[in-house]
C-alpha cells in the first residue's frame, strides 16, 4: 500500500475507517453527487456511520482498492480500483468527488491520474476498463481529456435519472500510459 | 465573422486570452479548459449561436478548429 502522494495540489492516500465523517457521510444523501453512481441504486446501503466504516472496512480484507482525495486535511472525494484481474492484468476504476465545492477544480483529474499510475507501475496490471453512463457528459470529457480511447457502448446497460441508459467503456493500457504521461504530471512522494 | 465570435466566446469561457494560445487551443494544451469549463462552453456557443449541440458534438468539440467546423456545419444547415 502507498503513503500520501501529492498531485496537482491535492493529497491522496488510502482511507481509513478514521477519515469516516458526518460530512463524508452527507455526499450519500445528496442526489448530484450519486447521479451517476451505481450506489445511487442502492443508496439505502449507506445511511449511517455504520453503514460507511463498514464500506470503507471492506476495502481492508478485498482485492479492491479504496483511496481519499484531501486538500489539505479536508476529505473531498475518493478513488477506487476494483474487479483487478490479476491473471489478464485488467482492472477497473471509479472516483467521486463528494465535496460539490471541488468540482472543476481539477480533483477528479487529479483522483483518477493518481489511479492510473498506482494500477500501472505499482501493481503493474495492463489495461484499464472503465464504464461511464453516456449521460455523463464531464466524466466522459474527462476521460477524453486524460487520453482514454472509447471502446465499446453497453446499450441500456442501466438506469440514470429513472430512464435506461448506456453505459460507454473506455480503456487505457500501460503502454498508452506511459507514453501519454511518461513526466507530465509531478507526482510528490 | 463566426470564426471571431468562436473565439471570443472561448475565451470569455475558459477565462484566457485567446491570442496567447491561438488557433491551436485544445483541450490538451489549456490547463483552464476542465470539464466543468466545457459544460460552460457548450451552454454559450448553444445560446450565441442559437444552436442545439449532440452529445456526440459535445464531446467531439475538443479543440478551436473542431468548434468551428461543429458551428460551421449548424450554421450552413439553418
Amino acid at each position: 500500500m502507498t503513503n500520501s502522494v501529492s498531485i496537482l495540489g491535492y493529497f491522496i492516500r488510502p482511507l481509513t475507517v478514521s477519515d469516516v465523517t458526518d460530512d463524508y457521510l452527507k455526499w450519500f444523501d445528496d442526489d448530484e453527487v450519486l447521479r451517476f453512481l451505481e450506489i445511487n441504486k442502492t443508496k439505502n446501503d449507506v445511511s449511517s456511520l455504520k453503514d460507511l466504516i463498514n464500506y470503507v472496512k471492506r476495502f481492508e480484507v478485498s482485492n479492491d482498492y479504496l483511496f481519499g482525495i484531501f486538500d489539505n486535511s479536508k476529505h473531498i472525494g475518493n478513488i477506487t480500483i476494483n474487479h483487478i484481474d490479476n491473471d489478464r492484468g485488467t482492472f477497473d476504476m471509479g472516483y467521486l468527488i463528494g465535496n460539490k465545492d471541488y468540482w472543476g477544480k481539477r480533483a477528479g483529474e487529479a483522483g483518477l491520474v493518481f489511479g492510473l499510475r498506482f494500477a500501472f507501475e505499482d501493481l503493474g496490471l495492463r489495461k484499464i476498463f472503465g464504464g461511464i453512463y453516456s449521460k455523463n457528459l464531464t466524466a466522459r470529457f474527462l476521460s477524453k481529456k486524460i487520453g482514454f480511447v472509447e471502446e465499446a457502448r453497453l446499450k441500456e446497460k442501466g438506469y440514470v435519472d429513472g430512464e435506461l441508459d448506456d453505459v460507454i467503456i473506455y480503456t487505457m493500457t500501460r503502454k498508452q500510459w506511459k507514453h501519454l504521461y511518461s513526466g507530465k504530471y509531478d507526482f510528490k512522494f | 465573422m463566426v470564426i471571431e465570435r468562436i473565439k471570443d466566446v472561448i475565451g470569455q469561457v475558459l477565462d484566457i486570452d485567446f491570442k496567447e494560445h491561438g488557433d491551436q487551443i485544445d483541450i490538451f494544451n489549456c490547463e483552464e479548459w476542465d470539464s466543468m469549463n466545457h459544460m460552460r462552453l457548450i451552454l454559450e456557443i448553444e445560446r450565441v449561436f442559437s444552436i442545439s449541440l449532440s452529445d456526440d458534438e459535445v464531446l467531439d468539440m475538443t479543440s478551436f478548429k473542431g468548434i468551428c467546423k461543429i458551428i460551421k456545419g449548424h450554421l450552413n444547415n439553418d
